[in-house]
């Protein structure tokens, strides 16, 4: 549950207090869940939850042990710290190691409302009547989807001086919507993502997602083969994600798993691509800092098409001798250090254009079930969603079944000769998603699409 | 607990709701990580807390808090009984249970050693050891060994007046070794990937595992791709070895036969399925030789417990009969539409998740063949085995799946070493492709600790049994 700064910060510093180790880390996570599930045009789901979660690391030399609790009372922090040193005291010496990180100040970013803090389950239900509404006045629609208002409050404290806090809410909106006829079915997705609930346009989001479904009844079947695209944000993001998560992050990089490892500085995709981190930037959703209270710094992933960089953690900073950008995840973390505020450098078309542009072509909403076959390669299969269409002549031809691209990613890049004006954020579902990747719309010219199915 | 149980209870009927319950669960994880030369993860992680169902007025809600006490229960009862009323401003009809006799009673998996008792430096020292001995080329550029250790208490009440406990202790264990040279990269893993092998078992399932003894045979095969040809592409028949099969039960028949994904209620975000309600007792999903259940009382599955998170005992369900679609994994929400009782489907990820319809031990029952028999019996084909990677549709129809490894078949024997190997297919012609199953000597227990569903996001521990099966002209080599 969520605390205030003082509260949090004492909290912390009590692990700090009791703890022997010769460095000790504590990091408490307090988080009020509000989510309001609709399917069907009913509300089905309709969850609260409150917890409080507190992660302590202890080091002794290069001996580390991690004990991770939902009890904050004080016996349950003696016990947890104990438990903690023990396990330490177990370890043998992880020679990668190097300290946990000094940190330094981070900055203030907009990241709370109080109007989502205080949204209340019958606002939310109003909200998804609405939703329902909007989707229903085109007859036989039907509404599903997701509404919702989460707090989330952060502190970490180390003995090497750093303290954190910071208090961040998200609102989001999923709608899908389903329009049936003669048994055949068309499906439309939007969704939106703001820090203050009420600045969520649920009428707006749930007019495209049922626009897009009453368009995309009587799908036509495509022959798989390369097409150009054009990607909506959606599937823009959720390429963007597959790279933090397989290539971005200094783990992958370092084990030899990440495309870029051996190839920064080197060109891996067209010179109209630039790709960034930065936790810090008001769009999507923001945090100062990391899991280890670091904070979060721009790091520069690809510039005009260059393999540029990668986000680390202390660890993974440790081993090649230099600081953290501040992209800890909380422990345990096998993925490693992420970029979850990736952003796209957009360009100077608009899906109008890129439409206009294209010869015969796919344009997709969106990308679903998407994972690397090889991820070195940052090959990467998946489906379309949410509504697929045919683009002949400069004009969407109608709707067409969904496809499975199979696709290496850098190459898709390389490919990329439209890119919108305007970028939107969308979330990245990671880490209690606290993260968003904000992208603009994107056409490619050369596309691998390798099956198709019957919706 | 026992009283508190009761209090929430108690206080949620108080508050204006129909029917009510409620679980107080305990949970403990405990996980170590090799990598290379130093145990990069050693963490101990306890939650517990409650979470209340009300459902008032046909329309559901749910609050859970991690603060265990009287007070706390009270205000989320409160809470609970308010988001259900709030509910019921979008709703239709009104939410019917199906069934249940109330009952007593008391559930606690088999162990012979519980692994908090096994002292961390052997722990270490196993996966130090099995590390090790994968050290066997210089292109072997990552050593990995884990082992996780899962324990949950748990209590359920009604306000039917059920009151039930349960305490489930589970064992995992696996290594991986990834070899890199000139920008190629291949894994491979024991005794399967994503961590290796899951049990409702001790710690002596661990040590059944044998990481250290087959350490040396993983790391060798990954060294081998590096120089295997690489999987053709087109048309072929495969036996996919039981590993990667149990993936496939997972995708193609686990998740499109969860009622929730058919009545629509996961439409927006996992999906919903091909296997639509007129198609009961009728489609042809497969061949005579597919027979799939979903059964909760297998000994050592990770989908294997005494009740449900509704209170409903465990119970095994025909999903597949001769090729048939004969029945779904429901709740009692869902199966009272059919006229039917719950199947026992029902799990929550620990106490503050509500319950979703999730697999239980999702297993293709054993055929007659023998595996050495199989490949006799194939003139030209492909072996493949262990699951690399897997994508499927949002109706769960078309699918394509790449293995770590696979053999070339060569007039009935296995041949030459295949990298990146992968297929893809439509469910249903793909299952009715499939003309032998190999028999019970072959039949393994998977364990699957990482499946993703649900708003919030839940994970659950769901086990499969399968031996290897063979299935005609599927297209191959697709990356």
């Amino acid at each position: 549950m969520p605390m205030d700064r003082s509260e949090a910060i004492s909290l912390v510093e009590s692990v700090l207090d009791l703890s022997q180790a010769d460095q000790t880390e504590a990091v408490l996570i307090g988080t009020n869940t509000a989510l309001t599930r609709y399917a069907n045009s009913v509300i089905h789901q309709n969850v609260a939850t409150t917890n409080r979660e507190l992660i302590i690391r202890l080091v002794y030399g290069r001996q580390l042990g991690v004990v991770r609790t939902n009890s904050t009372d004080r016996a349950a922090i003696e016990e947890a710290v104990g438990r903690a040193a023990k396990m330490a005291k177990a370890q043998r010496p992880n020679k990668d190691f190097v300290s946990l990180p000094r940190g330094g100040r981070p900055k203030e970013v907009p990241n709370f409302s109080s109007n989502t803090q205080d949204s209340t389950p019958e606002e939310r239900a109003e909200a998804v009547k609405d939703i329902v509404s909007v989707v229903s006045a085109l007859r036989g629609e039907k509404a599903f989807g997701s509404l919702e208002a989460t707090v989330i409050s952060f502190a970490v404290a180390n003995s090497l001086g750093i303290r954190a806090y910071d208090e961040m809410t998200v609102g989001h909106l999923a709608v899908t919507a389903i329009r049936e006829r003669d048994g055949e079915k068309g499906y439309g997705w939007s969704e939106d993502l703001n820090v203050d609930i009420l600045k969520i346009d649920h009428r707006g989001t749930a007019q495209k997602a049922a626009e897009k479904a009453a368009r995309s009844l009587g799908a036509k079947t495509m022959e798989p083969g390369e097409y150009e695209v054009i990607l909506e944000g959606y599937a823009v993001a959720d390429m963007v994600q597959s790279l933090s998560y397989i290539t971005f992050g200094a783990l992958a990089y370092q084990e030899g798993r990440s495309y870029v490892t051996g190839r920064l500085g080197q060109r891996v995709t067209g010179d109209s691509i630039t790709l960034w981190d930065d936790g810090t930037r008001p769009e999507g959703l923001p945090l100062a800092f990391d899991a280890e209270g670091v904070p979060k710094e721009k790091v520069l992933l690809l510039e005009d098409g260059i393999a540029k960089g990668v986000v680390y953690d202390s660890y993974t900073a440790g081993r090649e001798g230099r600081q953290s950008t501040g992209h800890a995840l909380p422990l345990p973390d096998p993925t490693g250090p992420l970029a979850l505020n990736a952003f796209l450098k957009t360009g100077n078309s608009s899906l109008d254009e890129m439409v206009a542009e294209t010869k015969r072509g796919i344009y997709v909403t969106r990308f679903h079930y998407t994972n690397a076959i090889d991820a070195p390669k940052a090959l990467i299969t998946g489906m379309t969603r949410g509504g697929t269409f045919l683009i002949e002549d400069g004009e969407i031809a109608g709707p067409v079944k969904n496809l499975r691209f199979t696709q290496g990613l850098m190459e898709a890049f390389s490919e990329a000769s439209l890119i919108g004006r305007k970028s939107k954020s969308y979330r990245f579902s990671s880490w209690l998603g606290v993260g968003a990747t904000t992208v603009p719309d994107v056409k490619i010219d050369a596309f691998r699409f390798t099956g198709t199915t019957e919706f | 607990m026992k009283d508190l149980c009761y209090l929430a209870v108690e206080a949620t009927l108080n508050t204006g709701a129909a029917y009510a319950d409620v679980r107080i669960v305990e949970r403990r994880v405990s996980s170590v990580l090799v990598k290379n030369e130093n145990v990069e993860s050693l963490t101990d992680s306890a939650s517990s807390g409650f979470g209340i169902r009300a459902l008032v007025d046909g329309a559901w809600g749910f609050s859970s808090s991690s603060l265990i006490g009287k007070q706390e229960m009270k205000r989320v009862a409160e809470e609970a009984t308010r988001i259900a009323r709030a509910s019921g401003r979008v709703k239709r009809g009104e939410v019917e249970l199906s069934q249940l006799t109330s009952r007593e009673g008391s559930y606690r998996s088999e162990w012979k050693v519980d692994p908090w008792q096994v002292p961390l430096e052997e722990k270490i020292s196993l996966l130090m050891d099995a590390q090790r001995a994968m050290e066997v080329d210089e292109s072997i550029k990552l050593r990995t060994a884990n082992l996780q250790a899962f324990r949950e208490r748990w209590f359920f009440s009604s306000s039917e007046g059920s009151f039930l406990e349960q305490d489930i202790l589970q064992t995992g264990a696996g290594t991986e070794v990834l070899v890199l040279r000139g920008g190629e990269v291949h894994r491979r893993s024991y005794p399967a990937p994503f961590g290796g092998n899951f049990r409702t078992a001790g710690w002596e399932f661990i040590e059944s595992l044998d990481l250290v003894g087959n350490a040396e045979k993983t790391a060798r095969q990954a060294v081998a791709l590096l120089d295997a040809k690489r999987c053709p592409g087109g048309k072929a028949d495969i036996i996919l070895g039981t590993n990667q099969l149990a993936l496939q039960v997972h995708e193609s028949c686990g998740h499109p036969t969860e009622l929730d994904r058919v009545l629509g209620t996961e439409a927006s975000y996992a999906g919903t399925s091909f296997l639509s309600p007129e198609k009961l007792g009728s489609f042809p999903y497969g061949s005579e030789s597919v027979n799939i259940v979903a059964d909760a009382t297998l000994d050592g599955g990770l989908g294997t417990f005494g009740y449900d998170d509704e209170g409903v005992p465990a119970q095994r369900v025909d999903l597949v009969r001769k090729g048939v679609f004969t029945g779904y994994q429901s709740s009692r929400e869902t199966s009272v539409l059919f006229g039917q009782e719950s199947s026992g489907n029902m799990r929550a990820d620990g106490w503050s998740r509500i319950p979703l319809i999730r697999m239980t031990n999702i297993n293709l029952l054993p055929g007659d063949w023998d595996l050495d028999e199989l490949v006799s019996d194939t003139k030209e084909g492909i072996y493949m085995e262990t699951n690399k990677s897997w994508s499927i549709d949002d109706l769960r129809l078309n699918f394509q799946f790449a293995t770590e490894i696979a053999w070339e078949i060569k007039d009935g024997e296995l041949g030459d070493l295949l990298k990146y190997p992968g297929y893809t297919g439509i469910t249903y012609d793909f299952w009715r492709s499939c003309d032998a199953v190999c028999d019970e000597g072959h039949w393994t227990l998977w364990g699957i600790p990482n499946c993703g569903k649900g708003q919030p996001g839940q994970v659950a521990r769901v086990g499969h049994a399968t031996s290897p099966g063979r299935f005609r002209g599927v297209r191959v080599g697709v990356a």
